[in-house]
């Protein structure tokens, strides 16, 4: 694993400083961005980023219009390579895309990750931490929701935006600006002892505090104008890590003062007549975790937020990637029992066994884990899954003997290879448990080998959720009765039933 | 992990110095240092080392890793273990094992790759919670093919446990406590694979070794229950200190172990063999080796060599047999390392390998992991006080060379003693600090040992429960200084 990651960061990260400026890229680690010829001037300048060891871009949708031209900025503020896939709409595409992206197999970081499909409509280079890459595209003519992914290993699952061409939503604000201040402010009227260090803008009209380049002992003041078209009672949200608060025309609407962690959103209220207003978004950090948002809502519009989703909350993670072979990894899990052992299969499927009582806990579909909580500081803590869990019907030791009362199950061990197999011992009896991603959907296979066994052997869940399949063998609610002579061999498939719990 | 790759393609152009390796503060004349290269870009905070017959280094990492080092390469062998904290290679068949904190388990290659693709659990015999503090420590065998190993007590400071079961078995309000089932226990594990919780009383043992007649001893870290870090000799029944652990001993099922009093407690308790004077010496010991070099180390043949975590310092112990315990003396040996030591194993070449981590607690060695080779030149003895032992009146300091004239001045050895106080609290101070008063000091005909007499009249002197911190102000024959002067003395009993 180790060894494998570090071929793969340094063939990449030469790749990407050789490469050079293409007619409609750039990446970091060369010459500052220079749009192709036709794009020196832009209608739409998107910038996307990540949450950190989340699994997710902090940016998950925008808006162009129809054959616009847009400049897309991808910055990998993240612990872990990510790249950032435009898809052509329709039913499957981002599956087929994701499994392209797989199957490229060993040139899979010489191609981006990007496979050589024609859903794919434009696409970064996959970037490493720390790097950031920009494409210019004209958006297509057809209006449309395109889906835009992430096609590392198992990050297709939560790693998706959607980009709607059409008509764009008239930004609420828009000369959007900022002053930055430098110091260790506890209250945000500290502030205004001290003269800004920095101001700028930022074009894309999205309050961002990711984007004033600084993480620690800082203050900024966002500056914007507020269009309102409909006069009456409009009410701010704000929410914050640490201190904030929200001015219409010099006026305060809503506070949250003071250092502090994120907390429930505050609420505010203001009288707005149509026409221009002028907006101030102060915030202020400290140390640790940081985090602003505001949303508003009015007359005819629904509540809205304008701030990137930019929560830093989270301590930086130690993801643990899955490509092309399955990892096996002893650590504490949340929600798991201590003596688990977790699985990561090729494909985005992961699921923890309990090496104990020899059960499956739960699976989860995306990325592994991050071990962060472990590996970090003193560690010792439970890993986060980087995915959405499913459940796999657990109601402990799935297998019985049919008529018989006898049922202990010991762990021996575990094999690792293209499958990862579970042995134990059963009442004497060897049992080899095999496990993979189920063929298709969210779910596993479950292969058991009992080699030389003279009984019929039922395996049981609970499938409330659950589709069920098997190679052999007769189904009767969650018991799978497979007969003696089918029963040194056989498979089971779980997926989370469309109906299903989400 | 991935920042320290970046770190490493950020670097992909820069050339690698060649300068002489900087050496510690303190170490003898004859020894270096030298830093091996780990993995790069691979984090790799050293839990376990172990030597194969042929040579090739064996390495558990706090990352789940097992790597082997043979001729200047590294090679991964196993993955994603739990906190692997001790690795033994069977000298003669290569079969590997490593504890992990789940359990003692046995790495095996089954089609010949070099990686290890079974990974057979021999014992899962203790209990486990998500407590971070839940070590497994080890790993040594005897000459009947036992595995000996220790389990940490869980940490049971509220809100910093990790686990619910956060306050159970804190005896007189301490800080560690027991989650489940045999912390704080040192355990052996038969041949067949069988589980056997062994002497009771561990906190925070960190570190285990074996000498070469199958005594096994362990090395305890400072805090509740333990007065300063020590060396513990175990054996099967014995209890060591810490109470938490003894709600898991036949005897004591059901009772309340805060009914028990601090005084009953020091009854029941076989005190530390070496105490390693906290701040002076050593404030979290690791693993203890033998120097069975047989002189290819140097003149220390025979001695235990232990690391520490915080102070990143190598250190010698001797122990004696008196009233048929061991006690004995510790003196500093190489400080300061790179890193954190809790892992020290000779290689074949006789050379002394240190593995290092901070572990998230930082130590005075400021790299966050690493490996290092200790290894003597082969011909060069350094003027050393090779070790110290009780006379009925006083103690017999060994030199490594002659020592010059001046060793028979009573002057030249300035000789304190106090005592700690074994108690619930986080260690204890220096109790009842005093200088002894040296009658006399004779040094052998062959000028190689001082024979110090001391004034025990009044109980000033000698006796029970007392630490001494022996300073020699001695120059060799030749002129040369000392390296280290100082040697702690641990007196549990006195010579008859």
């Amino acid at each position: 694993m180790h060894l494998t990651r570090t071929r793969l960061v340094v063939s990449l990260s030469v790749s990407v400083l050789c490469q050079g400026l293409d007619a409609q890229s750039s990446a970091s680690g060369t010459a500052k961005a220079k749009a192709p010829k036709g794009f020196e001037k832009v209608d739409h300048d998107i910038h996307i980023g990540m949450l950190n060891a989340r699994l997710r871009f902090d940016l998950e949708k925008f808006s162009v219009k129809p054959g616009s031209k847009v400049k897309l900025t991808l910055a990998n503020n993240d612990s872990m390579q990510h790249n950032l896939i435009i898809c052509k709409p329709g039913k499957g595409v981002l599956e087929r895309i994701a499994a392209g992206a797989l199957a490229l197999g060993s040139e899979a970081s010489e191609k981006h990750f990007v496979p050589d499909l024609p859903e794919v409509l434009f696409h970064t280079n996959a970037l490493m931490p720390g790097q950031e890459h920009t494409i210019w595209f004209r958006a297509p003519e057809k209006a449309a929701k395109y889906p835009y992914i992430c096609t590392l290993p198992g990050h297709t699952f939560t790693m998706r935006g959607v980009m709607t061409v059409g008509d764009v939503e008239d930004s609420l604000i828009s000369n959007l600006r900022y002053d930055l201040f430098k110091g260790a402010f506890r209250l945000l009227k500290d502030m205004t002892r001290v003269t800004p260090v920095k101001k700028g803008v930022l074009k894309n009209g999205v309050i961002d505090i990711g984007r004033v380049g600084e993480s620690s002992n800082f203050g900024v003041w966002f500056h914007a104008d507020l269009r309102i078209e409909k006069a009456g009672k409009y009410s701010f949200f704000l929410r914050s890590d640490d201190g904030s608060c929200v001015r219409v025309d010099g006026t305060q609407v809503v506070a949250d003062d003071g250092t502090h962690g994120l907390r429930p959103f505050k609420k505010g209220e203001i009288e707005l007549g149509t026409g221009r207003h002028e907006l101030r978004v102060e915030f202020f950090q400290g140390g640790g975790g940081k985090g602003l948002h505001v949303d508003m809502k009015g007359p005819g519009l629904r509540r809205r937020s304008l701030t990137a989703n930019a929560d830093t909350g989270r301590p930086r993670g130690v993801p643990i990637m899955v490509m092309h072979d399955p990892v096996v990894m002893r650590v504490h899990v949340q929600n798991a029992v201590s003596r688990s052992i977790a699985l990561g299969l090729p494909g985005g499927m992961n699921c923890v066994f309990d090496a104990g009582a020899c059960r499956m806990q739960f699976g989860w579909a995306g990325a592994f884990l991050d071990v962060g909580p472990d590996r970090l500081g003193r560690g010792g803590r439970p890993c986060g899954i980087l995915g959405r869990r499913f459940e796999v019907g657990d109601v402990g030791f799935p297998l019985r003997r049919a008529g018989s009362k006898e049922n202990t199950v010991r762990y021996l061990g575990y094999k690792t290879g293209p499958e990862t197999q579970f042995l134990l011992d059963w009442d004497g009896q060897d049992v080899a448990w095999s496990v993979t991603g189920a063929p298709s959907g969210v779910g596993l296979r479950y292969t058991f080998e009992i080699p030389g066994i003279k009984t019929p052997v039922q395996f049981a869940i609970d499938r409330d959720g659950l589709d069920v399949a098997s190679t052999a063998g007769t189904w009767s609610g969650g018991v799978l009765t497979v007969p003696a002579n089918a029963a040194a061999k056989f498979s089971v498939t779980l997926t989370r039933s469309s109906g299903g719990d989400k | 992990m991935i920042r320290s790759i970046v770190a490493m393609a950020s670097l992909l152009p820069a050339v690698v110095a060649q300068t002489p390796e900087p050496q510690p503060k303190i170490i003898p004349s004859g020894y270096r240092v030298e830093t091996i290269e780990t993995p790069e870009g691979v984090p790799f905070g050293v839990g376990g080392l172990s030597f194969a017959a042929d040579g090739t280094l064996y390495a558990s990492t706090r990352e789940g890793d097992v790597w082997t080092y043979k001729k200047g390469t590294w090679k991964l062998f196993a993955k994603g273990l739990h906190e692997p904290l001790g690795v033994f290679v069977d000298p003669k068949n290569g079969r590997v094992f490593v504890v992990q904190r789940p359990e003692l388990t046995e790495l095996i290659d089954s089609d010949g790759d070099g990686r290890a693709d079974f990974y057979k659990t021999v014992t899962a015999g203790w209990g486990l919670t998500d407590n971070y503090h839940e070590y497994a420590f080890g790993l040594v065998r005897d000459s009947k093919g036992n595995f000996y190993g220790t389990l940490n007590t869980s940490l049971s400071w509220k809100g910093w446990a990790g686990s619910s079961k956060w306050d159970i078995a804190r005896v007189h309000d301490s800080k560690m406590g027991r989650a489940a089932r045999y912390r704080g226990w040192s355990f052996r594990v038969t041949p067949e694979g069988r589980f056997e919780p062994w002497s009771a009383g561990c906190r925070s043992p960190c570190g285990i070794g074996i000498d070469r007649n199958d005594e096994v001893f362990y090395t305890e870290n400072q805090g509740d229950w333990v007065e300063t870090s020590a060396l513990h000799h175990v054996r099967k029944g014995r209890f060591h200190g810490h109470p938490s652990s003894l709600m898991d001993h036949p005897d004591y099922r059901g009772i309340d172990l805060n009914s028990i009093s601090i005084e009953r407690y020091t009854e029941l308790r076989t005190p530390p063999a070496v105490n390693f004077p906290h701040g002076d010496l050593a404030n979290s010991p690791g693993e203890p080796v033998w120097d069975y070099t047989g002189g290819k180390f140097g003149p220390f043949k025979d001695q235990i060599f232990v690391g520490d975590q915080t102070r990143s310092n190598v250190f010698r112990v001797v122990v004696e047999e008196v009233a048929g315990e061991f006690q004995g003396c510790a003196m500093n040996f190489v400080d300061t390392l790179q890193a954190g030591v809790v892992r020290c194993r000779f290689a074949q070449d006789g050379s002394l390998w240190v593995g290092q981590t901070g572990r998230g607690w930082g130590s005075r060695g400021p790299a966050k992991y690493g490996l290092q080779r200790i290894a003597w030149d082969g011909k060069t003895v350094p003027f050393a006080l090779h070790s110290v032992s009780l006379t009925r009146s006083g103690f017999l300091l060994r030199f490594t060379k002659r020592v010059a004239a001046a060793a028979s001045a009573s002057t030249s050895y300035r000789i304190e003693r106090w005592r700690y106080r074994y108690q619930p609290g986080y260690g204890s101070r220096k109790y009842d600090k005093a200088v002894v008063k040296v009658n006399s000091a004779k040094v052998a005909p062959d000028g190689r040992s001082v024979r110090v007499d001391l004034d025990s009249s009044g109980g000033k002197g000698l006796a029970t429960g007392w630490m001494f911190q022996i300073t020699c102000n001695v120059a060799g024959a030749d002129g040369e200084t000392l390296a280290t002067k100082t040697a702690w003395y641990t007196l549990n009993h006195l010579r008859r």
